[in-house]
């Protein structure tokens, strides 16, 4: 364990310059570069709003806020999990060169996209604002959901950026699974749409908790439940600890498949 | 004196699959018809030797022999299969000429890129950047993204960030096959200047007689076995006569 960390402090530096770079690639070039990513939300919000506010008109206040509080999460693991699935075999040149702890290059990945879901809290808060939610001081306490999806989604990342190296079809059959994920994750529709019966199999899904987590604290301005809160908490915790040991069994392999 | 690099009886073995690998499909397919199979491929059998503070070991053989798979094993880059491969210090290893540089950033960024892949801080790479880029001779091409450099520049650059960060352990194959004479002899004077100071050196050629400038040991590796081991002088000669 002390070795482990000992590792992450000496090259805690490279990933930072990891970082340095992808925000670079990331902006380079692009002419609306950070105002993109405050415009996408925006832009998803709005035409969301437009094909199915009057749907639930009778089921869901504040809609655009509602689909917001979810987009911010959901995007946020479905592109970081997407690019996960590629990081290593994307850095082969640098893999190949040196050893280095190849899980920096999924920590990099993650790490940048946590800056974005962030930026997007701008337009989540600003249009929750502009739609008349109430907003309470439980807004204060959004960190804990951001975390907590960052580390269900930095374990499931570590995994697949594992998954990524050995099979390289894998992104094609990934590109359909996020998705289902987005569909069966209660984003644009209320869960009280999904037969009782059935209900349990919707609770299973992680984001559904997450997503719940964002709603308590922007929609409604009260404290989650804790029911919510452990669960949440527990799917991190299980996808870290599932994602480090995937890494470290097949860590010494990754270097022959590449 | 404790080893800087120690190699202990090591073997390497690669699993060559005759199949394309890469794809799910594939590899169902395959399992489900019972065809996953491998070849072994034993790139090197029972190495040992080990290198002081200050030494330099040349390893000759041609290709296929294993060489380059040996200097990736005291990189730390892959595993042995059998046996254990121990290093004190710093490695700097400059294993492909093209490798180890991100294609899209330019060449400063890179020189940071790669200090921090060596555990070097951004301060302590500025302090040593003209030096690089002075001995590199890159000033023109210092903000070009580097894949647009030829494999020449990006030697230099490689050879000159390895050489310039107080490295205690260098890893060099084939690095000097490129690159005029006029650099490679620089190359040279900066590699005997750095055994001078106490770094040890691990150096691949084709070229017996390269070998036998730089360093004072040789091994000469043939179909993954040590068929010679002594000083330099002696395996180049005996190379250059039966290699």
């Amino acid at each position: 364990m002390s070795d482990a960390v000992r590792e992450f402090m000496e090259y805690y530096n490279f990933l930072c310059e990891l970082f340095k770079r992808d925000l670079k690639k990331k902006y380079y070039k692009s002419v609306l570069g950070v105002l993109w990513t405050l415009l996408n939300p925006l832009l998803m919000m709005t035409v969301m709003t437009i094909v199915f506010s009057t749907l639930f008109r009778r089921s869901i206040d504040h809609y655009p806020a509602y689909y917001m509080c979810a987009y911010v999460v959901m995007v946020f693991n479905s592109v970081t999990t997407t690019q996960s699935l590629n990081c290593i075999v994307n850095n082969s040149g640098l893999v190949r060169k040196l050893r280095v702890p190849n899980y920096m290059f999924c920590l990099a990945t993650v790490a940048l996209n946590m800056l974005t879901m962030l930026l997007s809290l701008i337009p989540l808060l600003l249009v929750a604002l502009a739609t008349g939610v109430q907003l309470t001081p439980y807004v204060l306490l959004l960190p804990v959901p951001l975390v907590l999806t960052a580390g269900f989604t930095a374990g499931l990342s570590l995994t697949l950026s594992v998954v990524g190296v050995f099979f390289r079809d894998m992104a094609y059959l990934y590109s359909i699974v996020t998705t289902i994920w987005t569909y069966v994750t209660p984003m644009f529709y209320p869960i009280s749409m999904i037969p009782v019966q059935y209900r349990f199999l919707w609770e299973l899904n992680p984001m559904y908790h997450y997503v719940s987590l964002m709603r308590s604290l922007v929609l409604y301005g009260q404290m989650p439940s804790e029911k919510t809160l452990l669960i949440a908490t527990a799917y991190a915790v299980l996808l870290l600890l599932t994602g480090a040991m995937v890494f470290r069994k097949n860590q010494d392999r990754l270097y022959l498949h590449l | 004196m404790e080893p800087v690099v120690s190699v202990q009886g090591v073997s390497m073995m690669f699993r060559m699959s005759r199949h394309q690998e890469y794809r799910i499909k594939e590899y169902l397919l395959n399992a489900v018809r019972g065809k996953l199979a491998y070849e072994e491929f034993w790139a090197l059998r029972d190495i040992s030797f080990a290198l002081g503070r200050g030494e330099s070991l040349g390893l000759v053989g041609r290709n296929g022999s294993g060489k380059s798979t040996l200097l990736k094993l005291i990189a730390g880059i892959m595993r042995p299969t059998k046996g254990t491969v121990v290093t004190h210090g710093n490695i700097a290893p400059l294993i492909e000429i093209n490798g180890g540089f991100d294609r899209t950033l330019t060449a400063r960024e890179n020189i940071y890129l790669s200090g921090a892949m060596h555990g070097h801080t951004r301060a302590y790479m500025s302090r040593r950047f003209d030096e690089i880029i002075d001995f590199a001779e890159l000033w023109e091409f210092v903000d070009v993204p580097v894949a647009g450099f030829s494999s020449g520049m990006l030697s230099r650059l490689g050879f000159a960030i390895a050489t310039l960060t107080d490295a205690d352990i260098v890893i060099a194959d084939e690095v000097l096959a490129v690159g005029d004479a006029r650099f490679r002899q620089k190359c040279e004077k900066r590699m005997n200047e750095m055994l001078d100071h106490g770094t040890t050196i691990l150096f691949v050629s084709h070229s017996a007689a390269q070998v036998q400038k730089v360093c004072q040991r040789a091994i000469w590796l043939e179909k993954g076995r040590i068929r010679m081991n002594g000083t330099a002088q002696e395996v180049c000669r005996e190379y250059a006569a039966n290699g």
